[in-house]
């Protein structure tokens, strides 16, 4: 009941970011997965501090009886709870102006290596946030129908979506997913690797969020262009005292080798593995990236000369999981529930 | 294959004359190319394209162009293979300058299963809600404000007119009686009462006018009325009063047949009743409680069903009704009253 006061949505729940597109108004909600925990004093008594932004602030500041935490992992649910009150919080959020509890509809995105239990999960904790109806549909699916390419054509369309926590390629066609792999390795595993590279080659130690910074600032995934560099403060580990370095864009690009080949070799197999029909069709019309990943300079043009076959960044590559969560519901009305990955 | 590229290749070689005032990014793409000094061979190989697909794209030739998604990425890719900032020929997330500079989505050209967003169907639904609760909170305000007196149940009419009429005639609580066809109790206790006070005035002035409104009242008013009478005889009136009396009961059953097919059922004890004369109105139904007490009015036979038929008295006419026959343990009985109070299956 109450069903029509709410807007039906369309969630991208990723290990990086949550975003949550909603019907008629767009991209409503694009907060990082973090949500901070104050536990009580006494240590009995645990509740929520801060979600999102205000909490990916916290990550790595808080005091002891605050604990940030990231409840997702690789794309899939880490901490039931924790996850189920994010998101219960992020949609009470996106419904501000309702006077009664929201119950909309909605479409959830799952990584397409995830496991029957991992999708149960996914679909329970969204439940528990109070959705009436549970859509679940593979990240690929979405990305490629956000990002605007025809899935409804026979003809292959390959998708390379780049998360946070997973990568995920897919070859799409006639509204269904040909071939499918997804590896654990996304943002986060570029973060890792520079913060792994400074501790090895400086002997200086740098949080998380220092990491994702360069990585935003100077990171790149080919050489070629013009040498950046960027000032870093972090703990030196001999001393134990804070101390401030220079990283150059080369030095990053070397960082982040390993996570890199690890994704090409995916999009290497999926061509490999894709029928040869579909596989032409990809050679001829390109690789769709998508994804937060698809921000990372040059990551395009890397992709392109490791494979051969022309590669292209979608439009807005965040929001396209999300948006394309939203054009599903809409065709869910319309054609029925084709695209909907099954549990 | 070669025949289109050359097709192209003199097309292409139109199109800058067409559009020299405001050069379209194809336009734009191949001067740079030239400045350059880069063949299209060269372009397709580095963009990993096909060379169709390239002069395709200086065009502005939408037949030979995928969708969108795709041409924006190739035209990325090829501005900056030239040299050309690629927010200069075309701003991210603009689909119009993709179309307008001479790249017409595919999709527009020709529309097919579309994945653009519709305007959902549930615009509607808060005004039908509004509606809704508008009807509700008109309904209950119906409900609140409705006159009271028509929802008193007939339990509670029952009560009050045994209750009137045991406090005004003491004689009258041997058959405090109710008639179904909706007299208001206290017309029936005013009645008796009246049908008493008459009886007195009869007394005294003889005159056998009065009994008509008698008639009208419950026999058994009149039968309570001739007991009064008798207890309180004038010696004047003695050979009067039967006579009318008699003259009554004997009138009733020729003048409206009320009278002797009015069926009086007394409730010791709970049960589920139901009586349905000749004509097929049901003049009983339900389940009473003990101590009700019903005089029904109708046409002979009546059909009687009764769900414990050891609490339940029949009279027809004053009369007792033997029902022991069909009265089993657990059983419901079910049987006719036929006009001479007789009764059978």
């Amino acid at each position: 009941m109450f069903g029509f006061l709410s807007n039906d949505l369309s969630i991208d729940l990723g290990t990086a970011n949550t975003l949550i597109f909603m019907r008629d108004k767009g991209i409503v909600l694009n907060e990082p997965s973090v949500v901070a925990i104050r536990t009580d004093r006494s240590g009995g008594m645990r509740s929520i501090a801060a979600v999102g932004l205000e909490a990916k602030l916290m990550l790595g500041r808080n005091p002891t009886n605050i604990t940030t935490v990231r409840p997702l992992k690789d794309g899939v649910i880490a901490d039931f709870t924790t996850t189920e009150k994010m998101l219960q919080y992020f949609i009470k959020r996106v419904h501000e102006n309702s006077w009664f509890r929201p119950s909309p509809r909605v479409v959830v995105c799952v990584p397409c290596g995830a496991t029957q239990v991992e999708r149960r999960a996914i679909r329970e904790a969204v439940t528990g946030a109070g959705a009436r109806k549970v859509y679940l549909i593979e990240e690929p699916m979405a990305a490629a129908i956000g990002a605007g390419v025809p899935v409804d054509e026979p003809r292959g369309a390959m998708v390379l979506d780049i998360g946070g926590g997973t990568s995920e390629v897919a070859v799409v066609s006639l509204n269904g997913i040909v071939y499918s792999a997804s590896v654990r390795i996304g943002g986060d595993k570029f973060d890792e690797s520079i913060i792994n590279y400074v501790r090895r080659n400086y002997g200086m130690l740098i949080g998380e969020a220092t990491a994702e910074r360069i990585k935003f600032e100077i990171g790149s995934a080919y050489p070629g262009r013009e040498l950046k560099e960027v000032e870093v403060k972090g703990r030196n580990l001999a001393e134990g005292l804070p101390r401030s370095f220079t990283l150059n864009s080369n030095e990053i690009l070397e960082a982040i080798q390993e996570p890199l080949f690890g994704i090409v070799g995916a999009v290497k197999t999926a061509l490999e593995q894709t029928p040869p029909e579909l596989g032409a069709d990809v050679a001829e019309r390109g690789i769709v990236i998508t994804g937060g990943g698809a921000l990372l300079r040059d990551l395009d043009r890397l992709i392109m000369e490791e494979t051969g076959a022309p590669v292209v960044i979608a439009e807005d590559p965040l929001t396209c999981v999300a948006r394309g969560g939203g054009k599903v519901l809409d065709m869910i009305d319309r054609h029925g529930s084709d695209f909907l990955a099954t549990e | 294959m070669s025949e289109k590229i050359q097709a192209n290749k003199e097309s292409a070689e139109e199109v800058p004359e067409k559009t020299e005032n405001s050069p379209s990014i194809g336009a734009r793409l191949r001067a740079a190319r030239e400045a350059n000094s880069m063949s299209v061979e060269e372009v397709a190989q580095a963009l990993h394209l096909d060379k169709s697909l390239v002069i395709a794209l200086e065009n502005g030739d939408r037949e030979h162009l995928p969708e969108p998604v795709f041409v924006k990425g190739y035209i990325r890719h090829y501005a900056h293979l030239v040299g050309i900032q690629p927010e200069t020929l075309a701003p991210p997330h603009d689909e119009s300058v993709v179309s307008s500079g001479g790249f017409p989505a595919r999709e527009s050209a020709t529309p097919k299963r579309d994945f653009s967003y519709q305007a959902p169907g549930n615009r509607w639904a808060p005004l039908f809600a509004g509606f809704i609760i508008l009807l509700l909170i008109g309904l209950s305000a119906w409900w609140l404000t409705r006159p009271k007196h028509e929802a008193i149940p007939a339990s509670v009419l029952e009560k009050s007119a045994s209750r009137i009429a045991g406090t005004s005639t003491p004689t009258a609580r041997t058959a405090p009686t109710i008639t179904l066809s909706g007299v208001n109790p206290a017309m029936s206790s005013s009645a008796s009462n009246a049908g008493i006070s008459r009886m007195r005035i009869v007394n005294g002035q003889h005159s056998a006018t009065p009994i008509a409104p008698l008639k009208e009242a419950s026999p058994s008013g009149a039968m309570a009325a001739q007991s009064e009478n008798s207890s309180s005889q004038a010696h004047a009136s003695a050979s009067f009063l039967p006579q009318s009396d008699t003259n009554s009961i004997n009138q009733a059953p020729a003048q409206n047949g009320k009278a002797a097919s009015s069926l009086q059922v007394k409730i010791t004890r709970k049960s589920w009743i139901q009586v349905t004369d000749a004509k097929g109105h049901v003049l009983m139904r339900g389940l009473f409680n003990a101590g009700t007490h019903r005089e029904l009015n109708g046409s002979l036979p009546y059909s009687v069903i009764l769900g414990n038929a050891r609490g339940v008295s029949l009279f027809l006419s004053g009369n007792s009704i033997d029902d022991s026959a069909y009265i089993q343990p657990n059983r419901t009985a079910r049987f006719v009253i036929l006009p001479d109070g007789k009764i059978q299956p």
